[in-house]
């Protein structure tokens, strides 16, 4: 026999118990949800993972193809991306900004391709600038004198330290602020700032001398 | 903030040829079907890393396969000790370790 008084039964009462006697509303829809993703965390992981492709494969195929130059290595890199990412799903609730440790994951991925690979010829660039760089308006000859413009300033990239490389290829993505990539690079922001100073004044001197 | 205090030095030319030509590849889109092929990429990845697995008939569920292994490790510890006491008459306090990997390092070098 119980010691409370009938009245105050419900003052001992759990939450399940709560929701049994039925003053406490649960609506159907919440109840379905958290029943599905306690019984299968995996889906609900793969379903994070898949809105994580949807929003950013191509943020990251960008970046990717602005150290490849690549097509269809910089979508392989990003197909590695999310590979590992599915493999370390598990940790992806602990992550705090998923778009820039995706870009870091994919940064480092490409770095890693490029290190590997072979140098890459100016010729290849500026016949893959040829065909993606947008065109209108341009003739086929005013067209061909841009990628080679642009490739030769690539090839005058590629000279700089590679930490001002760096920074400087990060810095020309409008999505991504100095903190960003200051947490891309794994550096203070300070260390952004000061070396993208000095990827500038190196990429100027690097121009000018070649003018002259 | 986007492109990280461009104007700072914008009178520096050749910087800003840099820059704009790294903007122009940045702002490149992504080829059509990208997220398609990735998701099915996905799809077809294997769900776990299968060598490290343990095969379902030695589920470690129970942990009796632990359990096993540390008994046979300490088995084969424990026939080697009575080995080498057996071998060199050692007494009990010196160490099984000496006897079995030291001491014959030790003999080799006095001979020498």
């Amino acid at each position: 026999m119980s010691i409370f008084p009938p009245g105050c039964v419900w003052f001992g009462m759990s939450a399940g118990q709560a929701v049994f006697s039925g003053w406490m509303e649960i609506p159907d829809s919440a109840v379905q949800e958290r029943a599905r993703t306690q019984a299968d965390p995996t889906q609900a992981d793969e379903e994070t993972l898949a809105a994580l492709v949807s929003q950013y494969a191509g943020t990251l195929y960008r970046v990717a193809f602005s150290v490849l130059r690549n097509p269809s290595d910089a979508e392989d890199a990003v197909q590695e991306a999310f590979l590992r990412v599915l493999r370390h799903r598990d940790t992806l609730g602990e992550v705090r900004d998923q778009r820039v440790w995706l870009i870091r994951i994919v940064w480092n991925i490409v770095l890693d391709r490029k290190r590997r690979a072979k140098t890459r010829p100016e010729t290849d660039d500026v016949a893959e600038l040829a065909r993606v760089l947008p065109c209108e308006g341009l003739s086929a000859e005013e067209r061909a004198a841009a990628a080679q413009h642009h490739a030769y300033v690539l090839a005058c990239v590629e000279k700089l330290p590679a930490k001002e490389r760096q920074v400087l290829m990060l810095s020309a993505f409008e999505e991504l602020n100095s903190v960003e990539i200051a947490s891309v690079l794994g550096v203070t922001e300070s260390s952004v700032r000061s070396r993208l100073f000095r990827a500038r004044n190196l990429m100027a001197g690097l121009l000018n001398h070649a003018r002259q | 903030m986007s492109y990280l205090v461009q104007n700072e030095f914008s009178n520096n030319s050749g910087a800003g040829e840099a820059e704009e030509t790294l903007r122009l590849i940045a702002r490149l889109p992504a080829p059509v079907g990208l997220e398609d092929r990735v998701h099915a990429g996905l799809r077809s990845a294997p769900r776990s890393a299968r060598v490290l697995a343990w095969p379902a008939a030695f589920s470690p569920a129970g942990g009796w396969l632990r359990a096993a292994a540390a008994a046979a490790i300490v088995f084969v510890v424990g026939v080697v000790e009575a080995d080498c006491f057996t071998e060199t008459g050692m007494s009990s306090n010196s160490s099984s370790w000496n006897c079995g990997i030291v001491f014959p390092f030790v003999s080799r070098i006095a001979s020498v």
